[in-house]
Parts: structure tokens; sequence; C-alpha cells
């Protein structure tokens, strides 16, 4: 069976995380709270400290 | 039989108290349309969960697993994906300003027209954006049909009437009240198509002999058709061939990306951190729910080789369901394709009663400098509600007529969004000198070459986004180079977290608030 489809799925995700990462670090320098700089950067959790 | 009514009643039942729950929550139209931009990640994640699972991916995509073989994977699952993955990026952008619009023809108008009253491109976006979007309800409703009809036994027509009752109740309450719906809805597709595809995993006699069959077998899709050749079903680009596939994958994915009911979903959450995460989650939640489609789609064709005479391809898993599951394990995969079915659709009829009234009707009511009050905007709360009605009731007749395979109408359309909007969105929010005649060419362009390209087939066989898209995005780059830059208000909310006054008030006009 071809795996190209499999390995193309699994291209996707691991893109969805290279895509994430940069946005909420660029998010966190902003120091802004109204765009959620001090959420934490996997849950948005306000209390916690975001990962920096 | 008992059973699955029994169970479907309890569905109906959760529905409704969870879209009276969400309407209790409508207090203005900011509530109405974008849950007032106050939704938190929970509900951000299983809102956007279950709107990507539509009966497009709940019943078209085992299907064309079944009838056209793994490379569907790689069309559909992979393209789908690839779309979420990109819209981080495009969520962050949307929900920077601190006045951000409520609807995608109103950041259209933002954008590219600030420094206008009315803004045309702002209507022709939300034309484009209601026939799409209604394309999308009557497939939605056709898939609901089809269930409730093969389980029942009653007319087709007549499901899909009830299917309208369901879908106007959960609408009625607006956004808040589509999220929370889909929230139960993401839940119950979850445990539907977990407990499809243990059973036919059991039932076929495990994955080696679910694999061993796909790979093996010559059965045509439908009863008396040609056969296959064997292994054509676990190629890379199955019986589609490369550039259909690519093409496939490039509107699923790029075009899903700048659909304009996701682009809106940005502007619900509370801050821009919460909507690029909420998609990140999404990938995750996906992840396997898609798993257990995809055994779903091979384990059938090793269950039921070849289907009726006179069906589709998306009747596989109904036909499976009740062939093959025990009625409560049957049941639940049942509800979870009507629950995908209404989750979209309440969806779709929101974004098209917006379209209509607030970007179309409201836009021109309130030009010339009107502010819109407390009470103008309940009136158009109203006029929102009755409209979604009317549309359901069209969308129903549109379904009755079964105009396309489910997932094929879903590609259609996001290769059409694609076309016409890529380059208004990506460049928009991340060029700066992106202005009105570049986003005029764009769409046009985008527009006239996806149409020849979908009736006539596109040149050297490229795939159609490439040609469609590609070529839209090349005219905007041109004349954007060649005309004046846009006035600082049109690009100012979205590149800048400290806006001007004049930009923050040119955000107000478009909105029509009364401050």
């Amino acid at each position: 069976m071809s795996m190209f489809p499999i390995i193309m799925w699994i291209l996707m995700v691991v893109v969805a995380f290279v895509i994430y990462i940069p946005v909420a670090i660029k998010i966190n320098k902003t120091g802004l709270k109204r765009l959620g700089a001090t959420a934490h950067i996997f849950t948005c959790d306000p209390d916690k400290d975001p990962i920096k | 039989m008992s059973i699955y009514l029994g169970v479907f009643i309890g569905y109906f039942a959760i529905i409704i108290i969870s879209s009276i729950v969400g309407a209790k929550k409508v207090e203005t139209m900011g509530d109405f349309t974008t849950g007032g931009n106050s939704m938190g990640l929970i509900l951000g994640v299983g809102t956007s969960v279950a709107t990507w699972l539509s009966v497009a991916s709940v019943m078209g995509v085992p299907g064309n697993i079944y009838s056209r073989g793994v490379c569907a994977i790689t069309g559909w699952i992979a393209g789908w994906f690839g779309g979420t993955a990109l819209m981080p990026l495009i969520a962050y952008k949307i929900r920077r300003p601190a006045v951000p619009t409520r609807t995608f023809p109103e950041f259209i108008h933002a954008r590219y027209d600030a420094d206008k009253d009315v803004s045309p491109l702002q209507i022709v976006a939300a034309v484009i954006e209601l026939a799409g979007y209604f394309v999308f309800s009557f497939i939605q409703v056709q898939g609901f049909g089809i269930v409730l009809n093969r389980i029942t036994g009653l007319p087709f027509v007549t499901c899909c009437w009830l299917f309208m009752i369901i879908l106007v109740f959960t609408c009625f309450g607006g956004f808040q009240s589509v999220a929370r719906t889909d929230t139960v809805n993401a839940i119950l597709i979850l445990i539907g198509v977990i407990a499809g595809a243990i059973t036919v995993v059991n039932v076929a006699g495990g994955m080696g002999a679910i694999v061993e069959n796909f790979a093996t077998t010559t059965a045509p899709a439908v009863t008396g058709g040609n056969p296959i050749p064997a292994g054509s079903l676990t190629s890379t680009w199955g019986v589609f061939g490369a550039s259909a596939i690519m093409s496939t994958f490039l509107s699923n994915s790029l075009g899903a990306s700048v659909a304009p009911h996701w682009v809106a979903r940005f502007m619900a959450p509370k801050n821009a951190k919460t909507g690029a995460l909420q998609m990140f989650w999404v990938v995750i939640f996906l992840i396997p729910i898609f798993i257990c489609i995809v055994i779903i789609g091979m384990g059938g064709k090793a269950l039921m080789p070849s289907l009726p005479e006179g069906v589709t391809s998306d009747y596989m898993f109904p036909q499976l369901i009740i062939n093959y599951l025990n009625p409560v394990l049957g049941s639940l995969a049942l509800v979870a394709i009507c629950a995908a079915a209404v989750s979209t659709a309440n969806s779709m009829l929101l974004h098209c009663s917006t379209s209509l009234i607030y970007d179309i009707v409201r836009n021109i009511k309130f030009s010339g400098g009107k502010k819109a009050t407390v009470e103008d905007d309940a009136k158009t709360t109203k006029v929102l509600r009755i409209t979604i009605l009317v549309l359901g009731v069209l969308a129903v007749i549109g379904a009755i007529q079964q105009w396309s395979f489910l997932a094929d109408g879903f590609t259609y359309v996001y290769g059409a969004f694609g076309s016409v909007f890529f380059a208004m969105v990506w460049l928009g929010l991340y060029v700066k000198k992106m202005n009105r005649p570049a986003a005029w060419v764009s769409l046009i362009v985008g527009f006239i070459l996806y149409f020849y390209c979908v009736t006539q087939g596109a040149p050297f066989g490229l795939p159609t986004f490439i040609v469609s898209g590609g070529c839209s995005v090349i005219s905007a780059i041109i004349v954007m180079l060649v005309t004046k830059a846009p006035p600082v208000e049109c690009y100012e909310a979205y590149f800048s977290d400290d806006p001007s006054e004049a930009t923050v008030a040119a955000m107000h006009r478009i909105r029509r608030d009364d401050v």
C-alpha cells in the first residue's frame, strides 16, 4: 500500500505545530493582554505564566 | 428501529437544550454574529472541530476511500489538515485589531475600502459567500436526508424537511447557540466514529484482512460497474491521477484556509492567541476521528465489496451501519453523521443570513454616516432569524435535487473560495501595499479562471487551483506594484498593536457602531 497519503497527513500535523509556535511567541512578545500575551501557550489560561 | 428512534429523540433533546442555553446568552447583535468576541478555548475548539466534521468528512470521505482508494487521504484529509495548520497565521492577524470586524465581508471593507462609507467589495464578497454557503447548506441537508431515509424508510424529502426544523432551531440563537451545539456534536461524532471503526475491524477480521482485501479487490464501487484494476485502491494517485489529487489537496488546504466561515470564526475568540491556539488543538483532536473514518472506508470494501445499483458511494457508511453494526453502536454512529450535518449546516446557514442581512442590507441601510442604535441592531437580529428560516427552506429544496457527491461539492466551493479570496486574505494580512485595485483584479481573475478550469479543464493538465489561485495572486502582485499604496487606515489595524485614532474611528464607522 502506498504510504504517500499517510506521510502527507503526518506532514500536515507537523506543519500545524511548526506554524503555531512562532505565532504564539510573537503574541507573547507584544506583552499585550488583549492579544492573550499573558496567557499560557497551550491552554490560554490567564492564571498561568506563558512559556516564553 | 425503536433503539434508533430512541437514540435520535435523545439526540434532538440534547441539541434543543444546548440551543436554548446558547440563545439565552444573546443580548446584542455582536453576540448573535460572533459571540461577542469573547469565546473561550474549549468552546472554540469544540465548534471548530464540529465544523470541520461535516457530512463531507463523515460520509463523503469514507465513501471516497471506499470507491477511489487511499489517494482520497491525500486529497481530502491531508488537504483539510493542511488548511487547518495554516489558520493560526490568519487567526492572529484577524483578531489583532482592538475593534475587530464581525463578518468576513466586513473585514474586506475594513482592509480595502476603509476610506469608503459603502464598500462595493464588501457587497460582492457577501454575494459570493451567500452563494457558496448556500451550496454547503444543502449538501448537509442532503447528507442528513440520506441517513434518516436509510434508517426509518421515511421518504428522502420528508427527512430533509425534518432536518430543516432542527437546523433552524439551532441557528436561532446565533453564534453562541451554534458554538454550544457544535461542541456537543463534536463529542457525539467522536463516539460515533469510534463505535463504527471498532465494529468494522471486528467484523472484517482485523486490520490485516482489511488492508489485504483493499490491495487485491477488483469489485466495482457499485454493482454492475466495470471491475477496477487490482491494487488501484492502494496506489498513490488511485483512479484520479496526480493532477486531480493535488488539485483537490490544494483546494482543500489553501482554499479552506481563506474560506469566509473560518476567517469569520477567528473574530469570535476572546483574544488573538486563543484564536490561533484553537486551530492547533483542532488538528490534534481531528487525528483520532479521521483514523476511524479511514478504517471505516477501507473496512467497508471488505464487508460490502459493491454497493447496490442506483446509490452513490455517499451511502456506503449508512449502509454499513444498517447491515453490520448492532443497534446500539449503529445508532451512535448514525447520530454522529447527523451531528456532523447539523454542526456544519448551522454555521453555514448563519453565514448565509449574515451575508445577506448584515453585510448587504444593513451596510446599505446605514450608509451616509448613519449609526445603528441598540434598537436598530435588535431589529436586524430579528430579521437575521427570519432569513435563516427562509434560507433553510431553500436549502431543503436544493438538497432534494441531490446535485453532487458530498465531498466533491465541498471541494468545488472551497476551490472557488480559494481562487477568489486567497490573494485578498493572505496578501491583505501580510503585505501593507496590498490595495483596492489589486483586490478587485485578484477577485475577478480568480473567479473567471476557476470557472473556466472547472468547466473546460485546466491547461497543460495542471491542478485547477494552481492555475486559478496562482494567476489571481500574480495579477494582484502586478497591480499592487503599479498602483498607489492604500491609505493608512486600510491596513494599520492589522499591522500595528497601537493604531492611530483615525484607524480606530474608521473601524467603528465600518461596523456602524453608535459610539
